[in-house]
């Protein structure tokens, strides 16, 4: 499987959601983060829904927070989804990733948005 | 009844009678040694006689075989199935006599973790002894799950006794072993005392935690038990006395016998063990008691071990086979989350740095879990370079050093990862 069709993305509420699937590792973290730039390239603020991603280590952590920074660059707000006791919000929390980015549900997310 | 034989002699036919039944027909053919002196009462007392002997014979046939059902439906229940052990069993009754002994082995897994081991021999022998052995049996196991210990266990066992018509003088070993520690509690009542083999020392009966038989007053005041701990890799054999004893044999002569037996098959698998050890001791012997033999092999930490190719297309199915090896192991989810995503990491390095990416290079993976400790070790054989201040490594790294509660890396011909997690600790 290639990273392509575990990228999905639509608008809500006027932000971009970009929801993850599968394995973010050291497989595809590079490909997974260049496709969700391209994927987002105009977007005024992003949601990176890690809802249904089933692993993430530190090539994903790496992924996030190039995603992040380069969204901030861009001058667009950012907002990554991850579950409460799931194995995402697991490893996000171990290492202190962004607080303030993190949300637990999509509605969190967008709400912290403005929306 | 006057009749004539197939090969057309004379002969008389008589009924056969037991308990007001007529059960077959004793048919007489010949001619009679004194010609008209065959007196037809004497026949049929002949016959009476007869139908009762061979009525009595079938009777006794029927309590056998009731007995022996029992028996074997007592012996043969389900046996617990953990990774941290194995149990293998020998009965074999006595050849001389017809009727069942109340021999008997049982073990069941506890609430807490521990595995109970018991082997008994109940007085007497038939259908009597075998029913005793069945309530005996029961009561060791339902008191076992009191977790009250050996000791008190063989008191409450005392307490039963005494309601039974049977199974005074009972003996008894029991024992508990906690499969995490390797803690062994046990306690015999006038039985032969267990048989440890350590697995690098010779083997040693244990004498402690011992008193009388069940059932007897001045035993029951003075239950003891003791405890030692099992080396993993241990073999504790329960046994009963027919396995020792031999006529015109002292008693340590046939403890000797069987320390030495055993010690001669250390390796030998424990299903064999058990078949090899009965056929030595009682070889020669004539059979004159049943034995029964119980060995339980406290088994060496669950071993994982792969080698995958350096290159990151063998980290999925490797994170998924060492995810399947875990749940084997009842390791919670989040914990087997854990560690799937250290050895990940660490296998990650090796194939990154360790090899830069050259496939041809190999990691080795092994994972043992040793009581509550989870050990993982990542190794491969690539060139040592000093750790290039790299962000991601760093990263990895911590999560590592996060995820796991020690960290070790050791550089030499290659480079060696070796954590450690301790299970059940309270979640970060």
């Amino acid at each position: 499987m290639t990273a392509a069709n575990r990228i999905t993305v639509t608008v809500e509420r006027g932000s971009e959601v970009v929801r993850l699937h599968g394995d973010v590792d050291h497989v595809n973290a590079d490909q997974v983060e260049r496709e969700v730039l391209t994927a987002t390239r105009a977007a005024a603020s992003v949601v990176v829904d890690l809802s249904a991603v089933t692993f993430l280590d530190s090539a994903g952590l790496r992924c996030l927070d190039r995603l992040v920074a380069a969204f901030t660059k861009r001058q667009a707000q950012v907002r990554v989804v991850a579950p409460e006791d799931g194995v995402v919000r697991f490893t996000l929390d171990l290492i202190g990733f962004l607080p303030e980015t993190l949300a637990s549900t999509l509605d969190e997310a967008l709400r912290g948005l403005g929306h | 009844m006057p009749l004539a034989a197939p090969d057309g002699r004379p002969a008389v036919g008589l009924p056969l009678r037991a308990r007001g039944a007529v059960i077959g027909t004793l048919l007489l053919a010949g001619d009679p040694a004194v010609p008209g002196r065959t007196d037809p009462e004497f026949l049929l007392d002949l016959a009476d006689r007869a139908g009762l002997a061979l009525d009595n014979a079938r009777l006794a046939e029927q309590d056998r075989e009731v007995a022996r059902t029992l028996q074997r439906s007592l012996l043969a229940s389900e046996r617990p199935i953990d990774a941290r052990f194995h149990v293998a069993t020998v009965y074999r009754p006595a050849v001389k006599t017809l009727e069942v002994g109340g021999d008997w082995y049982d073990t069941f897994l506890t609430a807490s973790g521990s595995v109970g081991l018991v082997v008994g021999d109940v007085v007497g022998r038939g259908i009597r002894a075998a029913s005793a052995m069945g309530q005996l049996r029961s009561a060791v196991r339902a008191l076992a799950k009191a977790q009250c210990g050996p000791a008190t266990v063989l008191q409450y066992m005392d307490d039963f006794v005494a309601t039974l018509e049977a199974g005074q003088m009972t003996t008894l070993a029991y024992a508990e072993l906690a499969l995490d520690t390797g803690r062994l509690r046990y306690a015999c009542a006038g039985h032969p005392p267990p048989l440890l083999l350590p697995p690098d020392t010779s083997p040693r009966y244990l004498w402690e935690g011992r008193s009388g038989p069940l059932g007897t007053r001045a035993a029951s005041r003075g239950r003891r038990e003791a405890e030692l701990t099992l080396p993993r890799g241990s073999r504790l054999l329960l046994y009963t006395d027919g396995l020792v004893e031999r006529r015109g044999e002292r008693i340590d002569q046939g403890f000797n016998r069987l320390a030495e037996v055993v010690t001669s098959r250390r390796e030998t698998p424990l299903a064999s063990l058990v078949e090899q050890v009965s056929d030595a001791m009682l070889a020669g012997e004539g059979g004159h008691d049943d034995t029964c033999l119980l060995a339980l092999a406290f088994d060496g930490a669950p071993r994982y071990h792969c080698e995958v190719p350096a290159e990151v297309a063998a980290l999925r199915p490797l994170r998924g086979e060492l995810d399947d090896w875990l749940m084997r192991y009842k390791v919670p989810e989040t914990e087997r989350y854990a560690i799937v995503l250290a050895c990940s990491e660490a296998v990650a390095n090796a194939i990154e740095h360790g090899y830069l990416g050259n496939p041809v290079g190999r990691v080795r993976v092994g994972v043992t879990i040793d009581g509550n400790i989870v050990e993982l070790r990542v190794s491969d054989s690539g060139q040592w370079r000093a750790p290039r201040p790299s962000a991601d490594r760093g990263r990895g790294m911590a999560l590592m050093g996060r995820l796991m509660d020690d960290l070790v890396v050791d550089c030499g011909e290659g480079t060696t990862v070796l954590m450690r997690r301790r299970l059940g600790r309270s979640a970060r």
